[in-house]
């Protein structure tokens, strides 16, 4: 565990030197937009922190190749495993801060500055009125990032546009035929399929969590055993 | 005397490449030499040595350690310089300390500081812009911090100007003045193996064809010249890389043929870089004497 830990710090040094500008401007925008304009929009923060680790070992193989991951000493599995509990590090800050921004949005009501108190009454009620809609995206986070990590280190980084391009494309066609069923009363809302009772919730969304955590950690022991055997 | 670096029957093949049976070790207090051609199997046995390529078979320890079972304890104390950069160009001084400092139980941060100082490099430029002697600097830097026993470099003078060069090598020397300590050096540039290595390997075709100390090579080899009708054919047999040209003929000979050679041929002590050129060259030619070409 320490190699990994090690291996996390290593990954954001990396990012931190070259992303620190990009995170500060990202950041300020969320907050800005969360609020100056409505809680609700918060789930965006989730999307932004994919940048904080998602880039790290590109930058780091972009000049030099996967020499250093020869070089340091620490196992080949540890190295795979950062990257794994970075993509659940980030897509569980990024829920986290969601939740963090919206409710700081709710407290200050910035945004009845420039409306009536009614309109900024039903802003603030907006902000947790879809819980549902937070997990989603914690889902898709989740999803995404594991699945488009263990994808490009099984076939390679040469075929990471393509890669990136086929899942999201299958991404979009399934939420496309989720949403249209849905629409046609085929598979219930998420709102629809969350209990009604708030420890009910809380009850679902650990599960849903842990769900996700689970299929992150298989994902990832995929790609420690396909790469366990290949040459730097 | 206990080695630092040993490295016995490595087998590895790719496609139209192969490692075979490279046995070779290097003494504590040493710098050896590793010299070949391209694509003679160098950077692979480098490879091999880092556990960056899977050999097929051998056996390979550095300061007794085995490089598959203790690969972890073996890195801690090795360190590595490569022609390029291996780390994120991004990144100044300070920033690849940070990163590198977690891996290393010794690394000293006061030495890596002092030696960043004493080669003049800026702590707070991407060393990406950094010039080729200066990366070869701090891939150095960061060697000593972590008080590597073995270091190694990969044809790290390659694309240096002569003053970078001759830094480097008196680097080295420093650092072996320590004689715990090891450095492997691989290069194709043979005047700095004769100016700084005390041992040479000779690494031809992935097989090694020559290994001991750098007196032995060079005084084992001689390069015979004259007149083609002049050799005889039971010393043509003993020659390596003979060649025939329009105003003589060349090749070379193990000393402990010298009693064979007529008076008429001339013999002249044969270099590092002498010694590659007819090792090459018995490959070329030795298909076409058979032939009846030459």
């Amino acid at each position: 565990m320490r190699d990994i830990v090690k291996m996390v710090r290593f990954d954001f040094v990396t990012t931190k030197a070259s992303l620190l500008d990009f995170w500060i401007v990202l950041l300020l925008a969320c907050l800005s937009v969360v609020l100056m304009i409505a809680p609700s929009t918060a789930p965006m923060f989730s999307l932004a922190m994919i940048t904080v680790f998602m880039p790290a070992q590109n930058l780091t193989t972009q000049d030099a190749g996967s020499k250093i991951y020869g070089i340091l000493p620490v196992q080949r599995s540890a190295i795979t495993r950062a990257a794994f509990l970075e993509c659940s590090l980030s897509a569980l800050a990024g829920e986290l801060g969601t939740l963090l921004i919206a409710w700081i949005s709710t407290r200050l009501e910035l945004y009845r500055l420039y409306l009536s108190p009614e309109e900024t009454a039903a802003r603030t009620e907006s902000a947790f009125a879809m819980p549902a809609a937070y997990i989603v995206i914690f889902v898709l986070v989740m999803l995404l990032m594991p699945l488009l990590r263990m994808l490009c280190d099984i076939f390679g980084r040469e075929h990471e546009t393509k890669i990136i391009l086929l899942v999201l494309i299958a991404l979009f066609l399934a939420i496309w035929f989720i949403l249209s069923q849905m629409a046609e009363g085929r598979l219930p809302s998420p709102s629809q399929l969350l209990p009604a009772t708030l420890s009910g919730k809380l009850l679902a969304a650990a599960v849903i969590h842990l769900v996700m955590f689970g299929l992150c950690a298989l994902f990832c022991e995929i790609t420690v055993k396909k790469l366990a055997d290949r040459e730097l | 005397m206990e080695n630092i670096l040993e490295i016995e029957g490595l087998c590895k093949e790719y496609d139209g490449f192969a490692l075979k049976d490279v046995s070779f070790a290097l003494p504590k207090g040493y710098i050896m030499g590793f010299v070949g051609q391209n694509g003679s199997g160098k950077t692979t046995t480098i490879r091999s040595i880092l556990g960056m390529a899977n050999p097929d078979s051998g056996r390979i320890t550095v300061c007794g350690l085995d490089n598959r079972k203790d690969a972890i304890a073996m890195k801690e104390r090795i360190g590595v310089v490569f022609d390029s950069l291996y780390l994120a160009g991004h990144l100044n001084a300070k920033q690849i300390e940070q990163q590198l400092k977690p891996f290393y139980k010794d690394w000293d941060s006061k030495e890596y500081a002092s030696r960043i100082a004493q080669f003049e490099l800026p702590d707070n430029r991407p060393v990406g812009d950094f010039s080729k002697g200066m990366k070869m600097k701090l891939m150095i830097a960061a060697a000593l911090s972590h008080k590597a026993e073995l270091i190694i470099l990969d044809e790290p003078t390659s694309g240096l100007d002569p003053v970078a060069r001759d830094e480097l090598l008196d680097i080295l020397a420093e650092y072996i003045e320590d004689e715990n300590r090891g450095v492997l050096f691989s290069t194709h540039i043979t005047s700095d193996v004769e100016r700084i290595a005390d041992y040479i390997t000779v690494l031809h075709a992935g097989k090694v064809w020559f290994t001991g100390t750098k007196d032995e090579l060079e005084s084992s080899y001689v390069v015979v010249k004259g007149a083609a009708d002049e050799f005889p054919d039971a010393l043509l047999e003993k020659c390596i890389g003979y060649h025939a040209y329009r105003n003589g003929s060349d090749a070379m000979l193990h000393t402990k043929y010298l009693d064979e050679v007529p008076e008429e041929l001339v013999t002249e002590k044969a270099s590092i870089d002498e010694i590659l050129v007819y090792i090459a060259k018995e490959a070329k030619y030795a298909g076409h004497r058979k032939n009846g070409q030459i």
